[in-house]
């Protein structure tokens, strides 16, 4: 799809007069939602105004932005010479608005009594940004770039299984988040090469995932345009409004509680955290009405306490899509910024017609061929929500008794994982990284962090130096001379520690020879690969 | 029916009926492990943070409404309550003169939670704005 706001006004004769429609108005100024807390960042940073959220907000944060390659001006062309310093400073501070958009008013929530939430995010971003970008670079160096955006164009093919655009945001965003927690706590400088390095490797592979699963069309990000997500291709919407149907008396109740029992279960199962779940849309179907689709994950082999949705045969995931009565809800404005928002918010009980699939296979090289989902009846339905209600028990009886560690380190593995092995299935490196390249072994900067951030740190930084923005670095337009970073790596090394794909750990056959004078994976410029995804997955498996 | 407000927050969803239930004040997972093995529907579970993962077996057990007292309704917990169905209000703040200790402390949120604690409630609620006012009081 091209812009939206062009779409609904060339399709203006064939949709009804949703109020909601407005939202796409070339100059609508949209619903201010949240009408307490600015964004405060560009204030605090450049000295200029308190920016809001919403359509007029995000309108006001690209006017502030330097260079209008945030104006749907993303081309295939940026991911062969790489991002400007300019470009990637103009990147940076949108995410870090959109971040807020999305998750200022939850800084409200308090700490869980079950889960130390804000510390195990705390702590998985600084795990992501040390070793994402090293599985980033093996996969670049053979595939190129081109390559991830083939990856997240096959995303659009199928059900069930990973979202690129979320993936994509989720590694721009924690690699952010990772960033400023070394660099408040001093464990890294911001102008650090090898730093600095990792970090233009995440954030353009990440900016690369969100391109492409738009279907490239010149944004990487919902809130760009009008938050709409359509995450998917016309052959699987085709697919999807093919089986609709109307509700039965009682089949909505049904629904909702399933969804509930299934969205509940898959929070738990990422310790409290969205890391398994994903809406896009809307798609427009019929005379304008919007559809919604939800992925739930429900089974995540990879996890240790997955025993809990095995034992109980949940599937890799559930798919529910919904399509909305707009006039019965009154709605005035839907956004999809990984969750389905609506004004008025409870759109369920004005859901008309709906699709529901089930998913057994987790993700592959090659999309699942949409006839491989099953059709649960109602019955179905109500066996699943059963079942999931009582993981969601057995979750909970099993998590209590933890230590804080291990709470602390669960969660952080589900934020880890699963925003990177969707990206390592895909090209066949995740059994590469997990047996050969301790995909799962913690950072040694990571294990200082842990012991630095606790006394309320977590609780104090995460608002301010994350939320409103104010602790996201710049790319520096000139490194240090020195890294600090490397010293830190040799002595790590001098202790045994054996990843970076460098030091003690010997460097996998296709990738020696390719190291930096750190020791580390060097993939510069241009971005090109030598292979596609799939030829890349069966050169790792027949190595 | 005589009744006296308690507090005010922010609802997740718009009660059309009246939400009626004995409040039940959990501060640990072990009480609301505790909790689950008695009928929910007559009850509404008050607790401190608006993260779902504390609250999950009450919403996973059908309790009658919920009561937080931090969070907002984009939170985790605030999504999933409404696809249970399950009224939801958050972020409660007590009128004037109920609660001494100074706002925002542990110890209010202990001492909040404890005027709940026992007392049989009702939910109201007024969209206004972009948000919907939810009340809480004592019947």
């Amino acid at each position: 799809m091209t812009d939206v706001v062009e779409y609904v006004q060339e399709h203006e004769d064939e949709f009804a007069d949703y109020g909601y429609l407005q939202q796409f108005a070339p100059d609508a100024e949209g619903l201010q939602i949240n009408t307490e807390i600015p964004y405060s960042r560009m204030q605090e940073v450049y000295g200029g105004d308190m920016v809001w959220g919403g359509i007029a907000g995000e309108r006001q944060m690209r006017s502030s932005l330097d260079t209008g390659l945030l104006d749907g001006n993303v081309t295939r062309e940026h991911f062969k010479r790489g991002f400007t310093t300019e470009e990637f400073n103009d990147l940076i501070n949108y995410y870090a608005w959109n971040t807020y958009d999305l998750l200022a008013l939850r800084a409200t929530e308090g700490e869980s009594e079950i889960i130390p939430r804000q510390e195990y995010e705390f702590l998985s971003t600084t795990y992501a940004i040390q070793r994402w970008p090293e599985f980033l670079k093996l996969i670049i160096d053979k595939v190129g770039l081109e390559g991830l955006l083939d990856v997240a164009r096959k995303g659009r093919e199928e059900l069930g299984a990973a979202d690129y655009n979320s993936i994509g945001w989720s590694i721009f965003v924690p690699s952010g988040f990772g960033c400023i927690g070394l660099e408040e706590l001093g464990l890294v400088d911001a102008d650090d090469p090898v730093h600095v390095d990792k970090k233009k490797t995440a954030y353009t592979a990440a900016a690369a995932l969100c391109y492409a699963s738009r279907d490239e069309d010149g944004y990487l990000l919902p809130s760009q345009n009008r938050y709409v997500a359509q995450a998917k291709s016309d052959d699987v919407v085709e697919f999807i409004t093919d089986h609709l149907s109307e509700f039965e008396p009682g089949d909505r109740a049904q629904l909702r509680q399933t969804m509930a029992a299934a969205e509940l279960f898959s929070f738990l199962l990422h310790y409290d955290n969205r890391v398994g779940q994903a809406d896009h849309g809307p798609y427009f179907v019929q005379d304008g009405k919007p559809m919604v689709v939800r992925e739930i994950g429900l089974s995540r082999p990879y996890l240790p306490w997955n025993d809990i949705a095995e034992s109980r045969d949940l599937p890799f995931s559930l798919v529910v899509a919904m399509v909305i009565e707009p006039d019965d809800l009154g709605l005035q404005e839907i956004r999809v910024p990984l969750t389905a928002f609506t004004h008025p918010s409870d759109y369920m009980e004005s859901v008309e017609r709906a699709a529901v699939f089930i998913r057994r296979e987790p993700e592959g090289v090659e999309p699942l061929p949409l006839s491989e989902l099953e059709r649960p009846g109602m019955d179905d339905l109500l066996d699943l929500s059963e079942r999931a209600n009582e993981a969601v028990t057995a979750w909970y009886e099993r998590a209590t008794p933890l230590s804080r560690r291990e709470k602390i380190m669960n969660g952080a593995m589900t934020y880890y994982a699963g925003m990177i092995v969707p990206l390592l299935r895909a090209t066949g490196t995740f059994e590469l990284a997990r047996d050969e390249l301790d995909l799962f072994e913690l950072p040694p900067m990571t294990s200082e962090f842990y012991y630095r951030m606790h006394g309320g740190v977590a609780k104090e930084q995460m608002p301010n130096q994350i939320m409103f923005g104010h602790g996201w670095s710049e790319i520096p337009e000139e490194t240090a001379p020195e890294s600090g970073y490397a010293d830190y790596l040799a002595d790590a090394r001098e202790m045994n520690w054996t990843s970076d794909l460098s030091g003690l750990s010997p460097v996998p056959e296709p990738w020696a020879g390719k190291t930096d004078e750190h020791n580390l994976l060097d993939v510069g410029l241009p971005y090109e690969g030598e292979m596609s995804p799939r030829e890349f997955a069966d050169f790792v498996a027949d190595r | 029916m005589s009744k006296t407000k308690l507090g005010e927050g922010i609802a997740v969803t718009d009660i059309d009926s009246t939400v009626e239930g004995t409040v039940n004040h959990v501060r640990t997972p072990r009480e609301v492990i505790d909790l689950t093995s008695e009928d929910l529907s007559d009850k509404v579970g008050c607790v401190r943070a608006g993260t779902s993962a504390f609250a999950s077996p009450l919403l996973a057990n059908g309790v009658g409404g919920l009561i937080t007292m931090e969070g907002a309704p984009q939170s985790h917990l605030g999504i999933v309550s409404r696809e249970y169905n399950i009224p939801c209000i958050m972020s409660l703040e007590p009128v004037e003169g109920l609660v001494d200790s100074e706002p925002d402390t542990d110890a209010f949120f202990e001492e909040w939670g404890e005027v709940l604690d026992g007392r049989t409630v009702a939910f109201e609620t007024e969209t206004a704005g972009g948000q919907i006012k939810g009340e809480v009081f004592e019947v």
